[in-house]
């Protein structure tokens, strides 16, 4: 009995680690989460019910790329959520460290910018460990295939920060295109320049 | 005979003042040099025997520039001919001139400060560290001679930075 019950802690606490230490890469399966958005509603992946996928974007208010990038996510949003491959920003940052990224500045930001994708309030910072992100901003391509969701794409949103119009790599929008097309993402992992995400001092 | 005397010393003296500001600007100027994936591919290569230590900033992060008066000292610190720092800016090109140029004078940081031209991030990101993904600051220690090859990717002090350049050399 005693055995028993020490491989099965062994297993749970095996499961637990994983769980916590997840990092997706391309190909895993990602897991729903529940978060506030910048209305007071909460928002899971489930609740698209009718979604092809996501584009997945850790972003920031306070993050000077994450800045450069602000107009270029509500256009992806456009093109790509009339195509059921709506954007889903969420903010990680412990705002001791950046106050500029808390929940009222949340909202002023997505007033102000008029987005309209959910701006998600990831406070205890799990989902972006869940993601493995790392960066603002860093985002993730997912599709569903059949009840799962899957990690098509991970990286930059193409390849010029300073120059929106100088971008002859739209990494992200060319995942979703071919992603569209029913094909793998021909470019499937980039690295960007970016901020770090500010973890909260444990 | 009067006047062109005076004429000549007129000259001079502006010849003088035009050498010392051009030199002064050149000086200045010099702090901010380009950098192209080509030539950091070539540092990132060198062969000869020296602990190179490369620090990759911006003026936009906030804990780069926190950290960045860390380095000054420790750069005080360092023995030259065995250390050689190295700072590129990931500063974005649109405001480089401008901002770099500014922020480096009011500082009064005399170390040189490259500014990298190639913005397509992802050609060269795995190029200095496979475990880097891409924030800043990030910083690389490196001897290829001696097979030394040290990634930080977070803010480091100047207690941090000596114990890990002696521990390297």
């Amino acid at each position: 009995m005693k055995t028993k019950t020490l491989i099965a802690g062994i297993i749970l606490s095996l499961f637990l680690f994983t769980e916590l230490q997840a990092q997706y890469k391309v190909g895993d399966v990602v897991s729903d989460f529940i978060l506030k958005n910048t209305d007071n509603k909460n928002v899971s992946l489930s609740q698209y019910s009718s979604a092809k996928g996501f584009i997945v974007v850790f972003t920031s208010n306070s993050c000077p790329v994450a800045k450069k990038y602000e107009s270029r996510i509500e256009q992806l949003n456009k093109e790509f959520g009339a195509k059921a491959f709506p954007v889903i920003a969420i903010s990680s940052n412990d705002i001791a460290v950046n106050p500029g990224d808390s929940f009222e500045e949340m909202q002023k930001k997505a007033k102000s910018a008029g987005y309209t994708f959910p701006y998600l309030y990831d406070e205890s910072q799990a989902v972006a460990r869940q993601f493995g992100a790392t960066n603002t901003p860093h985002s993730y391509v997912v599709a569903k295939e059949g009840s799962r969701m899957v990690v098509k794409y991970i990286g930059a949103i193409d390849n010029s920060v300073d120059d929106a119009s100088k971008a002859d790599k739209k990494y992200v929008s060319d995942a979703v295109h071919s992603l569209l097309k029913g094909k793998d993402p021909e470019v499937p992992v980039t690295k960007a320049i970016g901020c770090g995400i500010k973890w909260k001092k444990s | 005979m009067f006047f062109p005397s005076k004429n000549i010393a007129m000259k001079t003296f502006l010849i003088i003042v035009l050498l010392v500001l051009s030199a002064a600007s050149a000086a200045f100027s010099q702090q901010i040099l380009k950098i192209s994936k080509a030539e950091l591919v070539s540092i990132l290569n060198d062969p000869s025997d020296k602990l190179h230590v490369i620090h990759f900033w911006a003026t936009w992060c906030g804990p780069c520039v926190t950290e960045l008066p860390e380095f000054q000292k420790a750069i005080r610190e360092s023995d030259e001919n065995k250390v050689d720092f190295r700072f590129i800016s990931l500063d974005f090109p649109s405001e480089a001139d401008q901002k770099l140029t500014s922020f480096l004078k009011k500082n009064n940081y005399t170390f040189k400060v490259y500014l990298t031209t190639e913005t397509d991030y992802n050609s060269w990101i795995d190029l200095v560290d496979q475990g880097w993904q891409g924030s800043i600051p990030a910083t690389l220690f490196f001897n290829k001679a001696r097979k030394v090859h040290h990634f930080a990717g977070e803010p480091l002090d100047k207690a941090q930075l000596v114990k890990t350049i002696q521990s390297l050399l």
